[in-house]
């Protein structure tokens, strides 16, 4: 047992979780300053991506771990690998996010502590081995979302996009509490290896295993805004503050995709047992994707309000992701797992780049309909080519990043045998690229009504947006090229694909 | 370790109807016979206490109290003992007024209230340990049984202020509902350090793992001890925490549409429910039955039982009398300063006794010391901690009594 | 045999009082059933030789959490004499057939692994050690979850500024 290893190994969740707790200290002690207490929520979140990055790059085999800890909680590529992207998505919503509306400065310190704790339990999600460990990670995951929703107490629709959500998170937890029981009694534990081994031992698939992780994969479906379980997703994001909806849409999303595939694939699969349960995984998940790549798509046709129109391309991308989960559904998935995570990443940044231009106008403006973004390039050119990139790769315009990543999907579902799935993308790519360039169309081709000078001129605009802010809105332009054009990003995931099936 | 004083007063009577009359009693008759024993045993107690507390009001209050009902020979031996029978005459009274139920109650929850409150006291009373071997039935999970039945007091409280239609109940059932949640939490948290030291819930453990550590809890854990009686008398409702009922401002709270039987009930339950809180406190932290400067017999022995029982009613006896000195002595507090002392003032600090109590543990367990010894460096501890905390002036635990 | 009919009068009163929780016209009374569902449950525990379970069940679910909802119906006074709105009947019934069909034709169909059929003695003793050893990592996030959800709680619930203390 060496206790200076663990410290090593869980960096990133131990920073967090410093900060964390060093933020509210702060604030009640030290000083109540907001940009104070921000800079020590970024330099945290920071210095835990930066840490994740270099487990990543550095694994350290051969370390013995206290039994305690490695019996529940993972070290793997995968689980580096995701830790680093939630992270860094985590880091660019909390520079987002300063001074984005009142409540940031007056309640600094809750507000940047409950995105840490969030934060905190996405991380332990991810490489958690046992399902008690996960579902309490997923709360807290959860809990401070619903909390940071409503965090406008006085706003009507903040507190009800709150209210919201609160009520379907608790419907999902339950949902996944009662599968989580449900596997328990019929495989008799809840540490996902044991589950497998027990699995193994069984003459034939226990069907309350079946019941259970049916429930399990609702109660995920929940909180990533899947198409039967969509429907608190656009009034939760609307009414959010745009802050809050930009690390929603981004961090607990890639976390959550990556559980699923941890828990239906690594440790499940293994040798294929997965596929003898008496479901077809495949119909399954193409139902649950080609329901939410429609509703998406078409509900965000008419809408006005930007915020919904985001909230609903949400749920169409969480569609596409879920047609790739269908197709890991074969003896060799790795292809398919690649492609998943590189287009989970790629969404990640693309949809959080997009909602951080709101949560940035969000300073001066209350209303997000069409007509309030005329104009946006006169007014901010960064803003407007950040949302400009953003879009088009959400769209999957070459070639951009999400061309690369649709394209790299598409070809592992076809290589699957499913090219039937991929008529259904491409088919509903093309209906997308109509509200994306609706919205691209309002912040480009539309002069504002009074010669753009409005967000300048506005009393409220404040400063000019700091220099922390202005390099990661480059950083999330820049990614979008890079990720499309650079080759050695999908080797590199590639490679952490491989081993998702190795398990623990 | 004496195992015979684990056996349960049920187990008792058992084996006395079998040597009497030769006849066994089903056990599944043997739990309604020693709850109605409860019961009796509450009604009785009750009646005392009532009296007592009349009295003591009175001596604080330098009048005579209750002298006509009762013997006339006591009366005429000191004014301290007149009018014994005085609660017994009132609860005959009470018992043949007619139950009026108001026409806008609410019926089923109106009525079930009272009953709730007494199976819920009759209920706690079950894992209490009169004496040695003399706990109805000593349950391994005690200390949480009589903790989680007693939180259901509330709910008839809740259910008494709601049904009876009436604002002034309302208002009482809603204070009453804030306070007892609240006061609970600390309360537990108090509880929680002597079941650190004593490593199990039973009652009987508690009061042998006294006998082991050669002192009773309230030493190593006198925070606790503090904590868990100022928390019990808000759980009880009674004065300076009696705003639930405060008669200056709400009538009488929830109970003021109840009449006859059903307003005896509660006033029953409120003693009954002070005995038991303050069994519980001379269980926990002033060693039960244990009596002092005397070894536990390995074997049973009738006249240990009998002294034990009398010094555990000794103890809960003075328990009781403190609460009713304290009744005639504080003025009621406020409600807002009510909360801050539950939440910011008692449970904090029965996590610092917590945290005493597990380093107790330690020094018992590990460093072997003895009683005196653990007393001492817990006592220390305390000191040490609050002197520090004035001298890092965070605020102060009166300070709320001065923001008036 | 005391035993399968202490379950089947608890599990009587469970059904009996959920199904009160569900269809009470009246806010308050299907608080109180609810209250009552939940005893009949810490009853369950019991007869599963879970004493402590039960214990923590009413401690925690009948005396803290139903009361805290009771009193919530107490201050908002206009809900407790609303009529509630029932207007989605058929969907309900629906799902709620359908959630049934398919549990019954699940837990009948249910292997358990590993149950011999009996409860299981588990004393305090060894749910402590299970906490302290076992399952830590997960005891600790509990911590931290607490004190997000606390700290959440306060902040919903916060006064207005200016109008502090």
């Amino acid at each position: 047992m060496n206790w200076s290893h663990l410290l090593v190994q869980f960096t990133p969740e131990l920073a967090v979780l410093v900060t964390a707790v060093w933020v509210i200290l702060s604030d009640l002690f030290l000083s109540r300053h907001p940009s104070g207490l921000w800079r020590q929520c970024f330099l945290g979140l920071a210095a835990a991506t930066i840490g994740a990055a270099f487990l990543y790059q550095v694994p350290t085999p051969g370390v013995e771990l206290p039994a305690i800890i490695t019996r529940v909680l993972l070290v793997s590529p995968l689980t580096s690998s995701l830790k680093f992207v939630v992270l860094l998505l985590s880091t660019l919503a909390v520079v987002f996010s300063y001074r984005s509306f009142e409540e940031t400065e007056r309640h600094a310190g809750e507000y940047y502590s409950l995105i840490l704790f969030s934060v905190l339990g996405g991380l332990l999600c991810i490489s958690s081995q046992d399902l008690v460990l996960f579902f309490i990670s997923f709360e807290l995951l959860s809990l401070p979302l619903y909390m940071l929703c409503g965090f406008r107490r006085y706003n009507s629709a903040s507190a009800e996009a709150g209210l919201k959500y609160f009520v379907n998170g608790a419907l999902s937890s339950a949902l996944m509490l009662y599968g989580i029981s449900w596997i328990y009694g019929s495989l008799g534990s809840t540490h996902l290896p044991t589950l497998a081994a027990n699995y193994a031992v069984v003459p034939s698939p226990p069907s309350g295993f079946l019941v259970g992780c049916l429930l399990v994969l609702s109660g995920l479906g929940f909180k990533v805004a899947v198409a039967p379980f969509h429907t608190w997703a656009p009034d939760v994001y609307s009414g959010a503050p745009p802050a809050v909806s930009t690390f929603l849409a981004s961090a607990p999303k890639v976390t959550i995709v990556g559980f699923i595939l941890r828990l239906f694939w690594q440790s499940l699969d293994g040798t294929g047992q997965f596929f003898n349960l008496p479901v077809d995984w495949v119909f399954l998940f193409t139902v649950l994707a080609a329901g939410s790549m429609f509703v998406g798509n078409l509900s965000a046709l008419p809408q006005q309000d930007v915020r919904k129109i985001f909230a609903y391309s949400g749920i169409a991308q969480i569609g596409y992701i879920f047609l790739g989960l269908a197709a890991c559904n074969n003896p060799h998935p790795q292809q398919s797992f690649s492609a998943v995570l590189f287009y989970t990443t790629v969404y990640g940044i693309s949809n959080l780049g997009a909602w951080a231009v709101l949560a940035v106008l969000a300073r001066g403006q209350e209303r997000f309909d069409l007509d309030s973004l005329r104009g946006l390039h006169q007014r901010n050119p960064a803003l407007a080519a950040c949302l400009a990139l953003c879009l088009m790769s959400l769209a999957g315009v070459p070639p951009l990043s999400g061309f690369m990543g649709k394209f790299y999907l598409f070809r592992a579902i076809y290589e699957s045998g499913l090219p039937f799935l991929v008529v259904l993308g491409i088919l509903n790519s093309v209906i997308s690229l109509f509200y994306y360039f609706k919205v691209l169309k309002a912040a480009y081709f539309v002069e504002a009504e009074d010669g753009g000078t409005s967000f300048l001129q506005a009393p409220s605009a404040g400063p000019a947006l700091p220099m922390v802010q202005q390099l990661a809105f480059q950083l999330c332009l820049w990614s979008n090229v890079v990720l499309g054009l650079w080759p050695a990003v999908i080797g590199e995931v590639e490679r952490v694909a491989s081993t998702i099936t190795q398990g623990s | 370790m004496p195992e015979w004083v684990q056996f349960s007063a049920g187990k008792h009577f058992q084996d006395l109807i079998a040597h009497l009359s030769g006849r066994s009693v089903p056990e599944i008759l043997v739990m309604p016979i020693m709850l109605a024993v409860i019961l009796g045993f509450i009604c009785g107690s009750s009646l005392i206490l009532i009296w007592a507390e009349r009295k003591v009001a009175a001596r604080i209050q330098n009048r005579v109290g209750p002298m006509m009902t009762g013997p006339r020979k006591l009366a005429e031996f000191s004014m301290w003992t007149g009018g014994l029978l005085q609660t017994a005459a009132d609860a005959i009274k009470l018992l043949v007024k007619e139950l009026i139920i108001p026409s806008k109650t609410d019926p089923v929850p109106f009525i079930a209230a009272p009953v709730l409150i007494v199976t819920v006291c009759v209920t706690a009373f079950v894992v209490i340990p009169f004496g040695p071997a003399l706990s109805v039935s000593d349950l391994n999970i005690g200390v949480v049984h009589v903790v989680s039945i007693s939180s259901l007091t509330v709910l008839s409280i809740v259910m008494a202020g709601w049904s009876s239609n009436s604002k002034y109940s309302l208002l009482g059932g809603l204070r009453s509902a804030a306070q007892m949640l609240s006061y609970e939490i600390p309360l537990i948290f108090a509880l929680l350090g002597p079941i650190l030291l004593a490593g199990g819930l039973s009652m009987q453990k508690m009061v042998l793992a006294q006998r082991e550590y050669g002192c009773w809890f309230f030493l190593p854990s006198l925070l606790g001890f503090l904590i868990y009686y100022v928390a019990s008398i808000a759980e009880v409702n009674r004065p300076p925490f009696d705003i639930p009922e405060a008669e200056s401002e709400l009538v009488a709270g929830y109970v003021s549409e109840y009449s006859g039987m059903m307003f005896a009930m509660f006033f029953l339950a409120e003693f009954a429910n002070m005995f038991l809180v303050c069994s519980v406190a001379a269980t926990v932290f002033l060693g039960g039955w244990l009596v002092p400067f005397m070894a536990v017999p390995e074997q049973m022995t009738p006249g240990y039982i009998a002294l034990g029982t009398l010094v555990f009613f000794a103890k809960t006896s003075f328990l009781v009398f403190i609460m009713m000195w304290i009744r005639w002595t504080f003025p009621r507090v406020r409600p807002d300063h009510l909360m801050n002392l539950g939440w910011k003032y008692l449970f904090p600090l029965s996590l610092l006794n917590l945290l005493i109590c597990a380093g107790v543990a330690v020094l018992k367990d590990v460093y072997k010391l003895n009683g005196w010894g653990v007393s001492l460096a817990s006592l220390g501890a305390l000191v040490f901690v609050l002197l520090l905390l004035q001298v890092v002036r965070v605020p102060r635990p009166t300070a709320f009594l001065e923001k008036v | 045999m005391s035993e399968a009919i202490a379950f089947y009068v608890l599990s009587g009163l469970v059904l009996a009082s959920a199904w009160s929780v569900v269809r009470n016209e009246n806010l308050f009374h299907a608080g109180l059933s609810l209250i009552l569902c939940f005893v009949g449950v810490a009853g369950i525990y019991v007869n599963l030789d879970a004493p402590f379970l039960g214990a923590m069940q009413v401690l925690i679910y009948a005396g803290a959490i139903a009361v805290l909802l009771l009193f919530g119906f107490m201050l908002t006074h206009d809900l407790m004499n609303a009529k509630q709105e029932r207007n989605q009947h058929a969907a309900g019934i629906f799902a709620a057939v359908l959630m049934a069909l398919v549990l019954i034709g699940t837990i009948a169909g249910a292997q358990w692994y590993g149950s011999s059929g009996q409860p299981v003695k588990f004393g305090v003793e060894s749910l402590a050690r299970r906490y302290m050893q076992q399952d830590l990592v997960s005891f600790e996030v509990v911590a931290l979850l607490l004190l997000a959800s606390l700290m959440g709680a306060v902040v919903i619930a916060r006064k207005e500024e200016g109008s502090r203390d």
